[in-house]
């Protein structure tokens, strides 16, 4: 065999190699599409609000801590707490850690809401970076600021467990603001589970551009950018076509950290966040779930797609970079962390199709897909034979890359009633369809690029340049 | 192998094209739903106030306001809605209930037999806030069949509940459906006290979730009278039962019968500690202070905690807490002492 046949073999074997992951990777999102389209179909016609009066009642509720880390977050830490004390439940208090911030986060959170130092014991359950000071508010209660020493959003989220006095809790990211029912139906799959789900997480959606007062959404609408506007047909596909479908059959390992609802007793049993990786959402739903499988109990990890959370998303390629290459390096570290669940049918389903879906698709997904993006562009340069193969894959990187997001455009659209209009519609479909042009190629290189920083063990968060939603912030 | 290739390649592109259809499709429901929402606006925009004339000011007869179409008992329904979730009145029910009656009772059978369960439970909800009593037989006979979701079964038991004084019983102690703690909860929260003790009339037969409800409801509305039920709880085997007694006698905010609860206080069941350390909070001060001085020592550090707060609200709470930081040896006592002090 001479040399050009081997290298010509090995190229063909690749492609198909290529060409098999693709289609696998359609199959998988196809069927979850269909999963969540199914569920949607159900739900879709509800009148959710007729529902939520009657869940308002204190007695079939259970208090909550509102957890807030918060690290230079003066810009929009404000905002986020107004949307908090409007929250329509009957009984919650709601915790601001202020994680050593160097900013103006913890002047102003004090000035503002009028707060004073409290004596208060801590029961430490959670080891972490000293805290220094608890205040609580005048004019709000309920609302208490922690400041302790910098010890990472992990820390600060144990912090607050440590200090919280409601059997739940419910993290809360400094930049993101909540709908006023939205802890009611985060809460309600643990309320009427009877305390088999042991957590929930909420829908995040991007409120950049939007019209928000005092912390409440006013007016809903599209922002200009392209950037976020990709990123919003981007959280539509991960909560709605994602999650749904693997929160039907307890499969969820993610659930954001921008909004969730843990158990706390089975928070303080796995030891809490960790703080040993970027990823500290992610690798807390992990440890449950393992918890779970070694103590067999019937618990279950749900997503609901109700509950809306208002984020702030990066508007700058530098600053998109960093946050999707520390998602990425979160996910493989969460997944090394606990790589004795993979293949392991002590952990039932969670260790064989979940386990393996996050490892497969998600974490070598953009290695590979980038693998496949070269071969594109190799193919081309290669004669005719492999003309058609290039054709072929280019088409599945569409169809993976493009009509997916279009798909899960049309079903955000279909199963919501008012948003997004009709002109807003279109301009995101017709954008969905640009994605694997632009912004898939960037996304895949950035989080190779963490996949790369978890190899090296780099620990940085990264700094990420917030603007604030409400208008308050300005 | 190519004309596989090219199979797929077709494949592709068809679903591209299906897609886009799908796309031209939503358009065209969304432009038709917008179309919709308007002519409701406008409907209700248009003759509100004729509306308020006749269920507020009794001034029009309700022939004057008949629905000339589907989209016009929608406008009213959602009319009705926004009302009777405002406004709570005999009058204004009686008067929804007559012209529902009269004109939309077609329209409510319909959304109440919906192949669509969503469409059901949204009509039931109606059902339940409007108080349409003539719809009683249909709701009967929607509780009869054999399937429902769990959430439509709840809401058919409610309206019995609320619409009949006593038929709601067996529905309530003999579910269809498996239901928990929460449904339960649900389900008893709008009974009146008569309800509940008609419910309770066997109660050590009823099952433990629904004992425990009641027992829940009845501290939550301070039924005073339900003591002695409470206190034959505390002698039950199970475990639960005698720690949610224990929860709601606290809940009762009496305290008279020291020897009942003072074995709680000993008890090797931390949750029985706690609720004691509650109940102690409204006791003679003398016979209160005993106990808690004990219990703000305890291992567990929710009953340390509680046993702090009661002994704040005790007659001479401050003394007793001063005490405590002056003469205990237990560092995380005097903490718990000197934070009850501070501000809490």
């Amino acid at each position: 065999m001479n040399l050009p046949l081997i290298t010509s073999s090995l190229f063909a074997f690749v492609g198909y190699i290529l060409l098999f992951y693709m289609l696998a990777v359609i199959f998988v999102y196809t069927m979850m599409l269909i999963i969540a389209f199914i569920r949607l179909t159900k739900e879709r016609k509800l009148q959710k609000n007729l529902t939520d009066e009657e869940a308002v009642d204190f007695i079939y509720t259970q208090p909550v801590t509102v957890i807030v880390p918060a690290y230079n977050e003066q810009v929009g830490v404000l905002g986020n707490i107004y949307s908090l004390l409007a929250l329509e439940y009957p009984e919650f208090e709601i915790l601001v850690v202020n994680d050593g911030s160097t900013d103006e986060t913890e002047a102003l959170v004090i000035k503002q809401f009028d707060m004073k130092p409290l004596k208060k014991v801590i029961h430490q359950q959670l080891d972490t970076k000293p805290i220094q000071a608890i205040y609580q508010s005048e004019i709000h209660p309920n609302l208490r600021l922690i400041t302790k020493e910098n010890g990472g959003k992990a820390d600060a989220l144990n912090a607050g467990i440590n200090v919280s006095k409601y059997p739940y809790f419910c993290s809360v990211d400094g930049d993101s603001m909540l709908d006023r029912t939205s802890l009611l139906r985060v809460m309600k799959p643990i309320m009427e589970s009877n305390k088999e789900v042991v957590a929930t997480g909420g829908n995040v959606r991007i409120a950049n551009g939007y019209d928000i007062q005092m912390g409440q959404m006013v007016r809903e609408g599209l922002p200009i950018s392209n950037i976020i506007k990709m990123q919003i047909v981007e959280y539509m596909r991960a909560f709605l076509m994602g999650r749904i479908a693997l929160s039907r059959f307890n499969l969820v390992l993610i659930i954001s950290g921008a909004f969730s609802v843990f158990t706390k007793k089975f928070v303080l049993e796995v030891g809490g966040y960790s703080t040993k990786t970027v990823g500290e959402d992610m690798e807390l739903v992990v440890k449950l779930h393992k918890a779970i499988g070694d103590s067999d109990e019937n618990k279950e990890i749900v997503f609901t797609a109700d509950p809306i959370c208002w984020t702030e998303a990066p508007d700058t390629l530098a600053d998109l970079r960093t946050q999707r290459r520390r998602w990425h390096q979160g996910l493989a570290e969460s997944l090394w962390l606990h790589k004795t669940m993979a293949f392991n049918p002590r952990y039932g389903l969670v260790g064989l199709v979940s386990y393996p879906y996050f490892l497969l698709l998600e974490l070598l997904g953009p290695l590979i897909e980038l693998v496949g993006y070269v071969y594109l562009i190799i193919s081309l340069f290669m004669g005719e034979v492999y003309i058609m193969f290039a054709g072929l894959l280019g088409l599945t990187f569409l169809l993976y890359g493009s009509l997916f997001s279009m798909a899960s455009v049309l079903l955000e659209a279909w199963s919501r009633n008012t948003f997004p209009k009709i002109e807003e519609l279109i301009s995101l479909v017709l954008l969905s369809l640009t994605e694997v042009f632009w912004y898939r190629p960037l996304t895949i290189i950035w989080r190779v690029e963490g996949i790369v920083r978890a190899l090296r063990g780099k620990r940085e968060w990264g700094q990420i340049k917030r603007r604030g939603l409400s208008e308050d912030s300005e | 192998m190519n004309r596989i290739l090219l199979l797929l390649m077709l494949a592709i592109v068809l679903l591209f094209l299906v897609l886009l259809f799908l796309f031209l499709l939503l358009i065209f429901y969304r432009l038709r739903q917008v179309k919709r929402k308007k002519t409701i606006q406008n409907y209700i925009e248009r003759y509100q106030e004729k509306w308020i004339s006749y269920l507020v000011d009794d001034e029009l007869s309700p022939e004057q306001l008949k629905p000339a179409n589907a989209v016009e008992m929608e406008a009213v329904d959602e009319l009705f809605f926004r009302l009777r979730y405002h406004f709570d009145s005999e009058e204004l029910t009686k008067k929804i209930n007559d012209y529902a009656s009269e004109y939309m009772e077609s329209y409510y059978l319909k959304q109440l037999t919906h192949r669509n369960p969503s469409i059901r439970i949204n009509v039931l909800y109606k059902i339940y806030l409007y108080d349409l009593t003539f719809l009683h037989d249909a709701i009967i006979k929607q509780l009869e069949k054999k399937v429902h979701s769990k959430e439509e079964y709840l809401v058919l038991c409610k309206i019995v509940a609320k619409n009949f004084q006593t038929d709601f019983a067996p529905y309530y102690i003999n579910p269809k459906i498996p239901l928990g703690e929460f449904d339960y909860k649900r389900l008893l929260v709008e009974l009146d006290k008569s309800q509940i003790e008609l419910l309770a009339e066997d109660f050590d037969d009823l099952p433990d979730l629904l004992k425990f409800t009641i027992l829940d409801i009845v501290g939550a509305n301070h039924y005073l009278d339900w003591l002695p039920l409470m206190h034959h709880c505390l002698d039950s085997p199970i475990q639960e039962l005698r720690i949610r007694a224990l929860k709601n006698i606290a809940l009762l905010e009496v305290a008279d019968a020291y020897s009942v609860y003072e074995k709680f206080a000993s008890s090797t069941v931390w949750e029985e500690r706690l609720m004691a350390a509650k109940i102690f909070a409204f006791s003679p001060q003398e016979q209160a202070e005993a106990v808690l001085n004990r219990l703000i020592t305890d291992s567990s550090y929710a009953v340390r905690l509680q046993a702090a707060k009661s002994m704040k609200s005790l007659k001479n709470g401050q003394q007793a807490l001063d005490s405590v930081i002056t003469n205990s040896s237990d560092a995380f006592a005097v903490d718990l002492a000197e934070e009850m002090l501070g501000k809490e």
